[in-house]
């Protein structure tokens, strides 16, 4: 199976107050046909930012370096019509926030079939079809009626469910989700998490699962990567990044979370907070927060070390 | 909906009242005697007593307001003081002109600031934008019988394309619509555009770029119509007092409309056809906020009155 995406060596700076800082620094990773890659890390460490960079969908000014290829085509050097046939067509997201994320004045059904009248040759009584199997297909009950109905007539779960529409209309390759679960209430979550691998597998879609949630990861994602401060810091297969966790901080991030089995222990948080964009530390970004930094932590930051077949880390500890 | 509309004309009914109670108060507060300017400065006093008695200014205030609403309910607004006709019939022949030349004055207003400000929007911070926003300030802040004139000169007297005032057809009505266009556009184009630059933060207009629209269907598909409520607004309360009529404007191209009757009116102490003019203003009023109020809901479903 081939890679669907390859970000190499990604580099996205904002300005503020007529200077420069990175968000996003050297971050490199790709997606397989079929499969879902979480990226995860806690707000402002650039993941969503990441995944607006790949619909290209940043507003200026920001400046971005590095590739992003689709396919083999490097989507930072298409003309932007090019990329407008790309978006909402092979690659497609949904957002965070259900309740916003649709226009409040247009219908539903005219809110789907945007995307199928934009990509697809439909005629308008096609598109309408199409729009009420999609309803059908993300679970949306009598909708016939729904079709016709506005957004605030709608639940949150049910809302994201209508996104998911949107974003599946086009039978995607590569379908990009930005925290599609944090606005929910958990058993909603639960079932708009289904339906994602559902859909995801009825149309052999791979997935770029954003979110800050490990419970998250472990149900969804085959592989994942973790980012801190603008960098990825271990990326691995689910299963070893959760068993046998190197860098520090994933290590922290596990070690933080509620275990419902065994014997009752305090949670162990990390201590201290992320650093901000215009105050990033020297070497490791970690390293202020990280109880087994050293000398070599703050002075330069570490490259990836291979810790096993494809699970590679970020940590000086790890140094030959 | 339709009970809706019932209960705010009911409620508008109430709202006439009180402003023909406050508006009849107001004139007899007024120190002016209108029995003394009819007659003249150097009547005899038996002449002024005689026409005060005509008019039924001799009869305590009260009882001359319920004449007044009784006769109003029979659908008669008293005879004009100064020229003796009915007031009816005064309203009606100004209101053709004014209702003409308000319309014009507000499309002009819609048609030069809507687009501007969909342009200023899209190209904020830009040159385009500091450009056309200067441009919009030196509209606003020119003087309106000055640039009246000043188009009157140009295009009607040395370049006779366009009449030189009065009242007609189309021709004469688009001076006039231009003068009120220029200076009051600004208005919509920065109300737009402040609204607009809201509209695009938010979410659903990234999902719309995330569907692969482009930039002119974002703009004009998911951003104005969202942007349109505050501007609608504003149109509501702009045409109802430009059907009051524009003096100005009026006076300017010599066009013999609402504003200048409402405006002699009141040099002469008219009174009954200060009382009608002052009731249909308020009329106006009451229906284009009702009108806007039911837009409201056409322009944005989560908007429903019950």
């Amino acid at each position: 199976m081939g890679n669907i995406l390859e970000v190499e060596n990604l580099n996205i700076q904002f300005r503020l107050d007529e200077k420069y800082y990175t968000a996003v620094q050297d971050v490199s990773f790709s997606i397989r046909e079929g499969e879902t890659l979480g990226l995860v890390g806690e707000s402002g460490c650039g993941k969503s930012v990441t995944s607006l960079s790949i619909m290209r969908l940043l507003q200026p000014p920001t400046q971005i370096s590095g590739q992003i290829r689709y396919q083999g085509k490097n989507l930072l050097d298409l003309p932007e019509k090019q990329m407008r046939s790309i978006r909402g067509n092979e690659i497609s997201m949904i957002f965070q926030e259900p309740m916003t994320s649709l226009n409040p004045v247009h219908r539903i059904g005219t809110q789907i079939s945007e995307s199928l009248i934009l990509h697809k040759d439909l005629s308008g009584k096609q598109a309408r079809q199409e729009t009420i199997r999609l309803l059908q297909s993300v679970g949306i009950p009598r909708p016939e009626q729904i079709v016709d109905e506005f957004p605030h007539q709608l639940s949150g779960g049910m809302r994201q469910r209508v996104m998911i529409a949107i974003a599946m209309a086009c039978k995607p390759q590569l379908l990009i989700a930005d925290e599609p679960t944090t606005a929910l209430d958990v058993t909603i979550q639960a079932q708009i998490l289904d339906l994602m691998r559902k859909v995801a597998r009825e149309n052999r879609t791979s997935i770029l699962l954003i979110t800050h949630d490990l419970g998250v990861v472990a149900e969804m994602c085959d592989r994942v990567a973790v980012m801190y401060a603008g960098r990825i810091v271990e990326e691995g297969p689910v299963r070893q990044i959760f068993r046998n966790p190197q860098h520090p901080y994933t290590q922290g991030l596990l070690a933080s979370l509620p275990k419902v089995d065994g014997p009752r222990t305090r949670l162990q948080p990390i201590e201290g907070n992320v650093p901000s964009l215009k105050n990033m530390p020297q070497g490791c970004r970690f390293a202020p927060r990280c109880r087994r930094a050293m000398d070599v932590c703050r002075q330069r930051d570490a490259d990836f070390h291979l810790v096993e077949d494809a699970h590679r880390v970020r940590c000086w500890l790890h140094a030959e | 909906m339709y009970a809706y509309i019932l209960r705010r004309l009911f409620s508008a009914v109430i709202v006439l009242f009180g402003i023909s109670v406050v508006t009849f108060l107001l004139i007899y507060a007024i120190p002016a005697d209108p029995a003394r300017m009819i007659a003249g400065p150097k009547a005899p006093e038996s002449v002024v007593l005689t026409i005060r008695h005509q008019l039924g200014l001799d009869q305590p205030l009260p009882l001359q307001y319920i004449h007044y609403v009784w006769r109003l309910l029979h659908g008669d607004l008293g005879t004009s003081y100064t020229y003796n006709l009915p007031v009816a019939t005064m309203i009606v022949q100004r209101l053709w002109p004014t209702a003409e030349l308000a319309l014009g004055c507000w499309l002009a207003e819609l048609i030069i600031g809507i687009p501007l400000g969909i342009y200023t929007a899209r190209h904020a911070r830009r040159l385009g934008d500091y450009i056309v926003s200067a441009l919009a300030l030196i509209g606003i802040s020119l003087p309106l019988f000055w640039l009246g004139l000043l188009l009157l000169y140009w295009l009607a007297y040395q370049v006779p394309i366009f009449p030189l005032g009065g009242f007609g057809g189309l021709r004469y009505l688009i001076l006039p619509s231009l003068t009120y266009g220029i200076t009051g556009a600004a208005y919509y184009t920065r109300l737009l555009k402040s609204s607009m630059l809201e509209v695009m933060q938010q979410d659903y207009v990234r999902t719309a770029r995330a569907k692969g629209a482009g930039e002119s269907r974002v703009t004009f598909r998911h951003v104005v119509r969202n942007a349109l409520i505050p501007v609608v607004t504003f149109a509501g309360i702009d045409f109802s007092y430009l059907l009051t009529g524009v003096v100005l404007v009026e006076a300017t191209f010599n066009w013999n409309g609402f504003g200048s009757l409402a405006y002699t009116a009141i040099q002469n102490l008219d009174v009954p056809v200060i009382m009608g003019t002052v009731l249909l203003v308020a009329v106006a009023v009451v229906l284009f906020n009702l009108i806007v109020d039911i837009l409201y809901s056409v322009i944005d479903p989560r908007i429903r009155y019950s």
